[in-house]
């Protein structure tokens, strides 16, 4: 059996390479067993999407923008 | 016909104009600090402009600077790597990030394109990042917002897999609980 520590790793690992098969069935078990990390489980999977399409739209979506400083600098080096 | 000639989007002194705020934003969502974004900006338009014969229009203006950026902050990665100490390779650390949820939370099944319209989500997971050791914001960055494969990101932080396993482990772990008391909970 493996415990909650170790099942949190391999709920990430997963996503990263693909287990072993009696890992995969050991974590399946805990994960049927256990409620919480079952929860943990899914919000490691939405935490893969939410990243994955805020990679994908941050130059419309995140905050920010270029001081006027810069972007007269980079028109400057772009003129030379 | 008409004399009205369309505006050349191709015309580099509309660059930085048009594109310049939408190439900072995806860089300061993975580098953090704004005077490197900057620079990285500004490199990135500097290159396209020595490559400018090269772009052939099969993608739009936009996402051919976009995939220089991504170039650059690559080779910034692998020029200035970061030394991964002992304590970011140990997956259970003392204190170590990972926390069960102690209940369900429902906000963590809203659709990830109603998350992005919203300021203040933006607000949470840059902060949240910004308390990320720099080697696994690094990490992260790479495999979640830009997904690429593991191979690719140990020859470029210079980890084995099994390091770099650990330190995505510990990212998406202390990610979720600092997303889960910062936003999730509101």
């Amino acid at each position: 059996m493996i415990g909650c520590r170790e099942s949190a790793r391999l709920i990430s690992e997963q996503r990263d390479r693909r287990l072993p098969w009696r890992t995969r069935v050991a974590l399946r078990l805990h994960l049927a067993l256990c409620k919480l990390c079952k929860v943990y489980a899914t919000q490691m999977a939405a935490l893969g999407r939410i990243s994955n399409v805020a990679g994908v739209v941050a130059p419309d979506r995140c905050p920010g923008t270029l001081s006027e400083e810069r972007k007269r600098r980079i028109k400057e080096a772009l003129d030379r | 016909m008409t004399n009205n000639r369309p505006v050349d989007e191709h015309d580099p002194s509309r660059w930085v104009d048009e594109h310049g705020d939408a190439l900072f934003r995806f860089a300061i969502l993975r580098v953090r600090d704004p005077e490197l974004a900057g620079d990285l900006v500004q490199d990135t338009f500097l290159s396209a402009l020595k490559a400018k014969e090269g772009f052939r229009g099969g993608s739009s203006l936009r996402t051919w600077l976009i995939g220089i950026l991504k170039h650059k902050i690559i080779d910034h990665y692998r020029k200035h790597r970061i030394e991964v100490s002992a304590s970011d390779l140990q997956s259970n650390a003392e204190g170590s990030d990972f926390e069960h949820a102690d209940r369900v939370t429902s906000r963590w099944s809203e659709a990830p394109s109603q998350l992005v319209e919203n300021r203040e989500f933006w607000g949470a997971l840059t902060n949240c990042l910004a308390g990320l050791p720099e080697a696994h914001r690094r990490a992260f960055s790479m495999r979640e917002f830009d997904g690429l494969e593991g191979e690719e990101i140990c020859k470029v932080l210079g980890v084995t897999p099994t390091n770099l396993w650990v330190m995505l482990h510990r990212a998406r772990a202390k990610l979720r609980k600092c997303l889960e008391s910062t936003w999730f909970e509101v």
